[in-house]
């Protein structure tokens, strides 16, 4: 065991030199990408005020004879309304935002106490034609009310005849379930890829980078068992990726406890807040991945010839990796029982759950028994590989 | 102190069937002698060396080097070698004196012992100056100064040098060939593989000239050159080896 302490002192701190190792490990996941987050987040909200203040234009069909319409519609700031002999064509020849196509003999029908039918066109693949419709569609509604109103009125019914029936909504889920939910949503992606980038290169760095720059064979002539110098390795790889996932927690955290500056929540009326319990306990769920990963690294590195032949592997498992993040994000449904034994994603939705406050030790168990499981056998692949000289010593 | 007895490696190629780096490879190298492994590129030196130092396991026969079996006590042996090539390189992140201190803990040597070995060797081998700057910082000649050091550290009685000049600058070279004979005269058993012929002239006691892995001479320098009616080695080798060589 004294070698393995030995080693791991060793690569901690030629790994701790490296400005590639630094960068992925602390400057990536603790500045970059809360930068980047908080920039997709700005140049999102900053669209969707542009959209609001573009003026939109809605044909409405020429002839409806529809005032009512036409002035709720044109009560809307940023709206104009135009009359149009057919509001489809104006609206793909960007004449138009949208159009409201109105059959034949409307204005009489509704006289008469009849439905009619109004056809929102717009162009889905624009998104300034998308708000278009939403304006129109809401105009519509206000019409439609004001119509049936009116037409109760007439019969002397009270206005609000219409209206015996109304839904509104309530959120059950408190304030700190809705703040674990909009969390658990990204942290486990983020988790996820930052515990990759953490590991790789450090794995490649003393695997397959040994091998390139001729410094293997000076420890393998030590006294110290190829067992000990990998394991030595690897925990030093491990701690490299579990200080990424730390870095990435922490500036998680920090983003969203210091102002929800994401997804809006301020918008939805959300609380920010998230136990320190739980976030520690995210964090910790991300070990047995952190061992996983670095051993799967580990092996492929000792297998590949050179660092050059280990990095583009190590491009292949990351892509599998951002993979399994984006099942991570995708994954709404309720999960079943079996989900959690699966992979990355097992991880990710136990990580979701404990945000959501819920603690359900089987899910846990699960979660991470199947990384633990999966990161011991990777260890014995990387172990005989380790001690394997024909894999050791291929040539280039 | 080493006693090579019949070390085979055999590979299996897939286009060519069984190959034998190295066939039956024997010989003895005593203590405080110069052991030359003479050979052209690709005749066994570095496999039959690599096996001696355990980084290779023999497919056939075994090695005992300093009492200790390479196949039963190959971490033993490990503690007894000092092991080095003309490719092997340090970390560059560490400092010199943080790599010395690398080896000899992972050799085994305690705290103390570690911290006193290393002043020692940067007295003997001139590395005070720069011995605390990081190795990727160092001349070439300053980078195989801890090199060798490091080969010594733990303090082995035999010492394994696969063709330690190769690809070195005359002076760097020279370092290597004093360090080989301070070696010999502190007693240490060197087994040393070369093809550079005035090296084995110089430096070497007795010789084993290997070609496609078998050896096909072996002696002392001058009962060789006797056998063969020669005055040089370079000519008894060109002889034994170099059919085809005008």
């Amino acid at each position: 065991m004294k070698n393995v302490g030995v080693v791991y002192g060793k690569e901690m701190k030629d790994a701790l030199r490296d400005p590639r190792t630094l960068l992925l490990m602390i400057i990536f996941p603790l500045i970059i990408n809360p930068v980047m987050i908080l920039f997709i987040g700005k140049m999102s909200k900053s669209e969707e005020q542009q959209i609001k203040s573009t003026r939109v234009v809605v044909a409405l069909q020429r002839g409806a004879e529809l005032s009512d319409l036409r002035a709720v519609l044109s009560s809307e700031p940023n709206l104009e309304v135009i009359e149009s002999a057919n509001p489809e064509a104006d609206v793909n020849s960007k004449r138009a935002t949208a159009g409201i196509q109105v059959p034949a003999g409307a204005s009489e029908l509704l006289r008469q106490g009849k439905a009619v039918k109004l056809i929102v066109v717009f162009d889905g693949t624009r998104e300034i034609s998308r708000h278009a419709r939403d304006l129109s569609e809401e105009g519509i509604k206000k019409f439609g009310e004001k119509t049936t109103s009116k037409a109760l009125t007439d019969r002397g019914q009270p206005a609000d005849l219409a209206r015996l029936v109304t839904a509104e909504r309530k959120d059950a889920a408190s304030a700190s379930r809705q703040a674990g939910y909009l969390l658990g949503v990204f942290l486990p992606y983020i988790l996820t890829i930052g515990v990759a980038n953490g590991v790789t290169s450090t794995a490649i760095d003393v695997t397959s980078g040994e091998k390139d720059r001729s410094t293997l064979e000076t420890v393998l002539v030590s006294s110290a068992g190829r067992s000990d110098i990998l394991v030595g390795k690897l925990l030093a790889v491990v701690t490299t990726g579990f200080v990424a996932v730390l870095s990435s927690a922490l500036s998680m955290a920090l983003m969203f406890l210091g102002g929800g500056m994401l997804f809006g929540a301020e918008a939805k009326g959300v609380s920010m807040s998230v136990s320190p319990g739980a976030l520690t306990g995210v964090v910790l769920l991300s070990i047995p991945l952190a061992v996983l990963f670095s051993a799967v690294l580990m092996a492929l590195g000792c297998f590949a010839k050179s660092a050059k032949e280990g990095q583009t592997q190590a491009v292949y498992v990351q892509m599998v990796l951002i993979f399994a993040g984006i099942s991570t994000l995708v994954k709404q449904t309720e999960p079943t029982a079996q989900s959690f034994m699966v992979p990355v994603l097992g991880t990710a939705l136990a990580q979701r759950e404990l945000l959501m406050g819920e603690f359900h030790p089987q899910h846990l168990i699960m979660a991470v028994l199947c990384s633990s499981v999966l990161a011991v056998v990777a260890i014995f692949v990387a172990v005989r590989l380790f001690g394997n000289e024909q894999v050791m010593f291929r040539s280039k | 102190m080493i006693e090579a007895k019949g070390l085979t490696k055999q590979y299996e190629d897939k286009k060519k069937g069984p190959f034998r780096a190295a066939d039956n490879i024997s010989f003895t190298a005593r203590k405080g002698q110069v052991f030359g492994l003479l050979g052209r590129n690709g005749a066994g030196k570095t496999t039959t060396l690599r096996m001696l130092s355990t980084i290779l396991m023999p497919t056939e026969g075994t090695a005992v080097l300093n009492g200790f079996d390479i196949l039963e006590n190959a971490a033993d042996v490990r503690r007894s070698i000092g092991f080095h090539t003309s490719d092997t390189k340090l970390y560059d992140r560490l400092t010199g004196r943080e790599a010395l201190e690398f080896y000899g803990r992972l050799q085994g040597m305690t705290e103390a012992d570690v911290r006193a070995r290393v002043q020692e060797l940067a007295a003997e081998f001139k590395l005070v100056e720069f011995i605390d700057n990081r190795i990727a910082k160092l001349s070439g000649g300053q980078k195989q100064r801890i090199s060798l050091a490091r080969v010594v550290v733990h303090r082995p009685p035999i010492l394994i040098l696969d063709e330690p000049t190769v690809g070195l600058d005359i002076m760097a070279a020279r370092e290597v060939m004093l360090f080989v004979q301070r070696s010999r005269a502190s007693g240490h058993c060197v087994v040393l593989s070369t093809h550079i012929m005035a090296e084995v002239e110089k430096l070497c006691d007795e010789v084993a000239i290997i070609e496609k892995g078998r050896v096909i001479e072996s002696g002392t320098l001058g009962a060789i050159k006797e056998r063969h009616k020669e005055n040089e080695i370079e000519e008894v080798f060109f002889k034994l080896v170099g059919e085809g060589v005008q």
